[in-house]
């Protein structure tokens, strides 16, 4: 295991020893403190995203050659107001820097944030990183914002009153790294910490304390790291789970109570007195009014009126954006595909494999492709929303509504998006610290119709909803698309109420949320992020849906008969002998085993239920067409001669596909997200009977009221 | 049904959100944080790290739609919190506020 006190005081040399170590440097910093921008900028594209291993906290970690330096591995922590706390990226945080994760080496150095116009409670994270007792740099970010509301930083001084180097990387459009390079060069000596806290008896407790808890943890920690766990335990930031111990520290507490000293709120306040007199030492501010433009915008952009309609002019922009601006690329990719698959077609000879690669493979990784461009452009305005600052105000404006239903204001875009598609929507669940609130958010997110769904309920529609108009304005054909939207929103809110009430009660979840300023995005950070997250997506699903393509291809394909037209070969293949296995159970939702062989194949994706469906009536479309509208309407049973069909039907299963989990994407994304199987085992669970129940109650009161 | 759902859905929505005995929070408003109501519980830990601290003088700059959560400002930047957050501590109205 690695030593916890390293103190590198010689030069490590550029020219390239393969003996040295490279240089390792972790980037702290509160959110929104430049920390990203700087690691950006650090690293270019020479990065790469994991999870530190058993939690679902983000690990980002870039390699860079620098001269004078040598090889260095830049570590981006998880963003925190502070390191004590026992919320999994607090935890991962203290733990990177002890050295206490098993598979990771402990940094040799620690560059910490400063956004200057958010002097003390930066500083305060910075102390905490202080108390470490490892080298520290302090890098000051956003200074050309600072001196612009009059805040101006004596850099020398600063260093001297904190006890840590000082370097500025403010640049107008760009990071300026020169300075931070020149300080990577020789490390800085060790900080030493501790000396904001004015109660000796404090530390004298904290240190008892945390030496016991690092035996019962079985940790070797250094003397500073044992003050550092006897702090977060005596503050109340963490609970040690262990009976004795929280005894002692109950003790403790009372200890101090009687010397008049609150142990619970000591610390921070010491801090801030501290760090109080540090800046009136080292900063001088030229005028008292800061922040004021971002408030002047804020009243607008939250404002009753004004603001919800600037809020539906962003939202509708972003939609039309997806639904429209990918229309062109997603038609050059189905283009693109259907080219490869005449080419590999005209290419191999005619046979199993020809069948399987080109209608198994091509044909299922196809279909996700060809969604990629609308996940690119609603990622991209995630991310847009997100670093300008706007994101936090739609949190805020829409948290009374959300929690009606058992969310809260965060999770509202995260849902929205899934309007559009899923994924994005659970990906960006990232930014509700609340663990509960967050896995709500993730169940019911599939439940909001997304735009794979649109294929499903356009066939159905124009096959039987007629195309009257209500009221002379109203058309019912739209009306009924509306009415199905409204539905998987519906039943997204009861399902969240739900889960409140029994899965997630008595779960303490709390909204405090910075709002930081508004600020212009950057373009690298925004292509990173959208990168990240595509790539993401792309791995999560494609694996699985290829998978599932290769299933759903042998199913329909065999066994095989020769000489049969497509839809008698499909009707005796596996898949056509499941529908009608599965008859007897969709009967009283009004399918048939034709509706079961679409329903069965679109559990891959649920775009298929549309070519599966065409291909029983022996055509080749993938899209929902004339001919394949007046196919399905006109399907007569064989037996009575009649419509087999109606209205009620079409919407039975239009009710079944807003509630059922028919996507292999999402479900993996959930697995991800979530850490573990259970969840997506049960969300797949919760969602079919779901979807079974409401289909049965639609035909089924249906069929008796009409 | 509807009508009882709806009242369902209030009633869970309301109980959660605010007390009834909540003070009206308007903006312009001026508060000297005194001292947090129970300084061990989890809440109480995330507003300190907010710098939410003993002495600190925060003012509410905006209040969303339906009252609640409050938008204030403290020490230069400003942090959103629901009511019962806000009154997680204790509060004093300072003199010269907007009232």
């Amino acid at each position: 295991m690695t030593s916890n006190s390293v103190t590198r005081n010689s030069l490590p040399n550029g020219s390239g020893d393969p003996r040295k170590k490279p240089l390792r440097v972790a980037i702290a910093g509160v959110p929104n403190s430049g920390k990203t921008t700087l690691f950006n900028a650090l690293t270019g594209m020479r990065y790469k995203v994991a999870n530190y291993p058993g939690v679902t906290v983000e690990k980002k970690e870039g390699r860079t050659v620098l001269p004078n330096v040598g090889e260095v591995i830049f570590c981006d922590l998880p963003g925190t107001y502070s390191i004590f706390g026992g919320s999994p990226d607090e935890l991962v945080a203290s733990r990177f820097l002890s050295g206490l994760i098993p598979s990771e080496e402990q940094p040799d150095l620690i560059i910490c944030v400063i956004d200057t116009c958010n002097l003390e409670r930066n500083l305060y994270l910075a102390s905490q990183l202080k108390d470490q007792g490892r080298p520290l740099i302090l890098a000051l970010s956003m200074n050309d914002l600072a001196l612009r509301d009059g805040i101006h930083i004596r850099k020398e001084l600063l260093a001297r009153n904190f006890g840590a180097q000082v370097v500025d990387i403010s640049g107008r459009n760009k990071t300026d790294l020169s300075s931070l390079y020149a300080s990577l060069s020789s490390i800085p000596p060790t900080a030493s910490g501790f000396d904001w806290c004015l109660c000796p008896e404090f530390i004298e407790h904290s240190k008892t304390l945390g030496v016991r808890f690092a035996e019962l943890q079985k940790v070797s920690a250094s003397p500073e790291q044992s003050i550092v766990l006897g702090m977060s335990l005596l503050t109340g930031a963490r609970a040690s789970a262990h009976p004795a111990l929280e005894t002692q520290v109950q003790t403790a507490r009372e200890a101090l109570a009687l010397k008049g000293i609150s142990a619970g709120s000591v610390e921070t306040r010491d801090r801030y007195a501290w760090i109080s007199s540090v800046i009136a030492k080292s900063v001088s501010f030229a005028s008292a009014e800061r922040n004021r433009g971002t408030e002047s915008v804020d009243r607008i952009l939250t404002h009753k009126l004004w603001g919800g309609l600037v809020f539906l002019g962003i939202m509708a922009l972003v939609f039309q954006a997806i639904f429209s601006w990918a229309e062109a690329p997603m038609n050059l990719i189905d283009d693109g595909i259907s080219y490869f698959r005449s080419f590999v077609s005209s290419w191999l000879p005619p046979g199993i494999l020809r069948s399987l690669i080109v209608d198994g493979i091509i044909s299922g990784v196809g279909s996700v492709l060809v969604f990629v461009p609308q996940i690119v452009i609603l990622f991209f305005f995630i991310a847009v929303l997100e670093e300008s600052g706007y994101l936090s105000r739609a949190a805020f404006m829409m948290d009374n509504l959300m929690r009606r239903f058992g969310l809260q204001g965060r999770s509202f875009i995260p849902l929205l998006s899934s309007f559009a598609c899923a994924v994005p929507g659970i990906l960006s669940t990232r930014s509700i610290p609340s663990w509960t609130d967050r896995m709500a958010t993730i169940l019911v997110a599939p439940l909001m119709s997304c735009s794979a769904r649109l294929p499903v309920y356009t066939l159905l529609i124009a096959a039987f909803i007629p195309d009257t108009a209500l009221l002379g304005f109203f058309s019912l054909q739209g009306l009924t698309l509306l009415a199905m939207y409204l539905l998987g929103a519906f039943g997204a809110g009861m399902i969240a109420l739900l889960l409140k009430k029994t899965l997630f009660r008595g779960s303490s979840t709390h909204f405090v949320m910075e709002m930081p300023p508004y600020r212009m995005p950057q373009p690298l950070n925004i292509l990173r992020t959208v990168l990240d997250r595509v790539l993401l997506f792309l791995k999560a699903a494609g694996t699985i849906i290829l998978a599932c393509s290769i299933i759903l291809w042998f199913l329909a394909s065999f066994p095989q008969r020769e000489g049969a037209s497509r839809a008698e070969a499909v009707e005796s293949s596996y898949a056509g002998r499941l529908g009608h296995l599965i008859e007897p159970v969709i009967k009283p939702l009004g399918f048939d085993w034709k509706f079961g062989v679409g329903i069965v194949a679109s559990f891959a994706a649920r775009e298929v239920f549309v070519s599966s469906t065409a291909m029983l009536h022996n055509l080749e479309e993938e899209e929902p067409s004339e001919s394949l509208v007046l196919a399905v309407k006109n399907e007569r049973d064989p037996k009575t001669g009649k419509l087999r069909y109606t209205p009620l039907t079409a919407i039975s299963l239009m009710v079944f596909f807003v509630f059922s989990c028919q996507c292999m994407s999402t479900l993996a994304v959930c697995r991800r997200e979530t850490g573990s199987w259970r969840w997506m085992a049960f969300m797949f669970a919760y969602m079919t009977a779901m979807a079974y129940l409401a289909s049965l109650a639609t035909y089924q009161l249906g069929s008796r009221l009409f | 049904m509807l009508l009882k759902l709806g009242r369902f859905v209030g009633k869970a929505g309301r109980c959660s959100i605010v007390g009834n005995k909540s003070p009206n929070v308007r903006r312009g408003y001026r508060y000297r944080i005194d001292s947090l109501k129970d300084p061990y519980s989890e809440l109480s830990q995330k507003l300190l790290s907010m710098g939410l601290v003993q002495g600190a003088i925060i003012e509410v700059v905006n209040v969303a739609p339906l009252g609640d959560p409050v938008q204030i400002r403290t020490q230069g930047y400003h942090v959103s919190l629901r009511l019962n957050e806000l009154f997680a501590m204790n509060l004093t109205l300072m003199q010269n506020s907007v009232l």
